[in-house]
């Protein structure tokens, strides 16, 4: 498996289910503390999904942002408290791709080679950029199996699509991922 | 002589058999054709070189301040909203917000899978939004929620009711967009009431109650919010009426439909 402990408790793999339908049974009578819980436990993976997505460090935070301050205002639609995560992904995946759609038509892709650097720095660059290039429905389902290591079925609902969508779309991304970077290199 | 082996390994299926997402003798064959398949370890092995790219991206932190701003932002929403929340008190000694929450109770416990449920939910979100009196915005709920849930209506719901909508937008702060919406909903529900005889409407802790005809009558049942918006009934022509919202707290048993006028 080539997915890390650390990327797994970044993804939410350790997740607490019954912790968060505790406190977001306390955020819906009231209680405005439970959700800062809820958002000190869900913030880390958030904002990095959304930078993963977005490639800008504090667009992702504000993205991170919106995606809690608008879950708070539909957590009467959340059926099941447990879900939090998955439905706040939900939300987060939406509102990032916007976001994402948005910054494209404000800055154009860059042309230059961070690759050329060999530093760390500008290979992660590079992924950004190789990221950024490809369409956002291949992108997010690449980032959500490689760097959150979810599974078909839980993409496929983040998404709304079938999972057998998933399964051609993770294949087009890896694909288009690999071209695009051999071409970086 | 050599046996050529024909590869019909479709990638999907690497792809799967990669990610883990293959299981029991489907994983066991694939696994022992990629052993003696050159074509298909070539191609696991691009996966794997994809999966090392993409772990080059470094992971932040979010800022120290991260959940105090969005604490803040929830509490400046619960502040624009507590004003609304007041004037959501129903004419008459029924708690509004309590009827709110008997509609929003009732939206929770729709099977899972209902085909209509976030347009359902939709309305929860409406009824704050609306900030009218609570009995209009309850009603509507109910309206979407029973219409929603009966086939025949559902099929009524691309209905529009522009008259009902231009009042809801009327006396409320809703968008005009917004209140076309709970108009068809409404407009649906009176279009299809034979239909709808059979749906008991207890479930949401009130009833609507026979629509009294004649402009005076919805007037006075709209009073408080059209004092709110600054106009008088005599402004300009009213709209259609519009079913009148019989505030009533207490679970009460099924009560028609208001027949369309």
């Amino acid at each position: 498996m080539h997915v890390t402990e650390g990327t797994a408790q970044m993804t939410g793999w350790l997740d607490t289910p019954s912790a968060d339908a505790g406190a977001v049974r306390r955020v819906l009578q009231g209680d405005i503390e439970a959700y800062c819980e809820l958002v000190e436990r869900h913030r880390r993976w958030a904002v990095n999904l959304a930078y993963q997505l977005l490639g800008d460090p504090e667009e992702a935070e504000d993205a991170a942002q919106e995606a809690f301050v608008v879950a708070y205002g539909k957590l009467r639609q959340l059926r099941r408290g447990e879900c939090f995560a998955s439905w706040l992904r939900r939300i987060l995946v939406n509102l990032t791709l916007r976001r994402r759609r948005r910054l494209r038509r404000q800055q154009p892709a860059e042309l230059h080679n961070p690759l050329a650097t060999r530093t760390d720095e500008g290979i992660a660059l590079a992924v950004h950029q190789v990221l950024r290039q490809m369409p956002d429905h291949l992108a997010v389902v690449l980032v959500l199996r490689e760097l959150h290591a979810l599974s078909y079925q839980e993409i496929a609902r983040t998404l709304s699509i079938p999972v057998g969508t998933v399964r051609s779309r993770l294949h087009a991304a890896r694909e288009m991922f690999r071209r695009l970077w051999l071409a970086e290199e | 002589m050599r046996k050529l082996v024909v590869c019909k390994v479709k990638p999907e299926q690497l792809d799967a058999l990669y990610d883990g997402e293959l299981r029991g003798w489907r994983a066991r064959m694939l696994q022992a054709h990629v052993e003696v398949c050159e074509r298909c370890r070539d191609y696991l092995n691009g996966l794997r070189r994809v999966s090392d790219a993409l772990g080059n991206v470094e992971q932040i932190e979010p800022s120290a301040d991260f959940t105090a701003r969005v604490a803040m932002a929830v509490r400046q929403r619960e502040s624009v909203l507590a004003p609304v929340a007041d004037k959501l008190k129903a004419p008459d000694d029924v708690g509004g917000p309590a009827m709110v929450e008997a509609v929003m109770a009732q939206v929770r416990r729709m099977p899972r899978h209902t085909p209509v449920g976030e347009r359902s939910a939709k309305w929860v979100e409406l009824v704050p939004r609306l900030g009218l009196s609570a009995a209009l915005a309850a009603i509507a709920v109910a309206a979407a929620l029973v219409a929603v849930r009966t086939p025949a209506v559902r099929q009524a719901v691309s209905v529009a009711d522009v008259q009902i909508a231009r009042l809801l937008h009327r006396v409320t702060p809703a968008p005009l967009a917004t209140a076309r919406v709970a108009a068809e909903r409404l407009a649906a529900l009176r279009q299809r009431q034979a239909a709808m005889a059979g749906v008991r409407l207890e479930d949401t802790g009130f009833s609507i109650a026979p629509e009294p005809a004649g402009e005076e009558q919805m007037a006075s049942g709209l009073a408080e919010p059209a004092g709110e918006s600054g106009q008088s009934p005599g402004d300009e022509p009213r709209a259609a009426p519009l079913e009148q919202p019989l505030v009533g707290a207490t679970p009460q048993t099924t009560a028609p439909i208001a027949p369309s006028q």
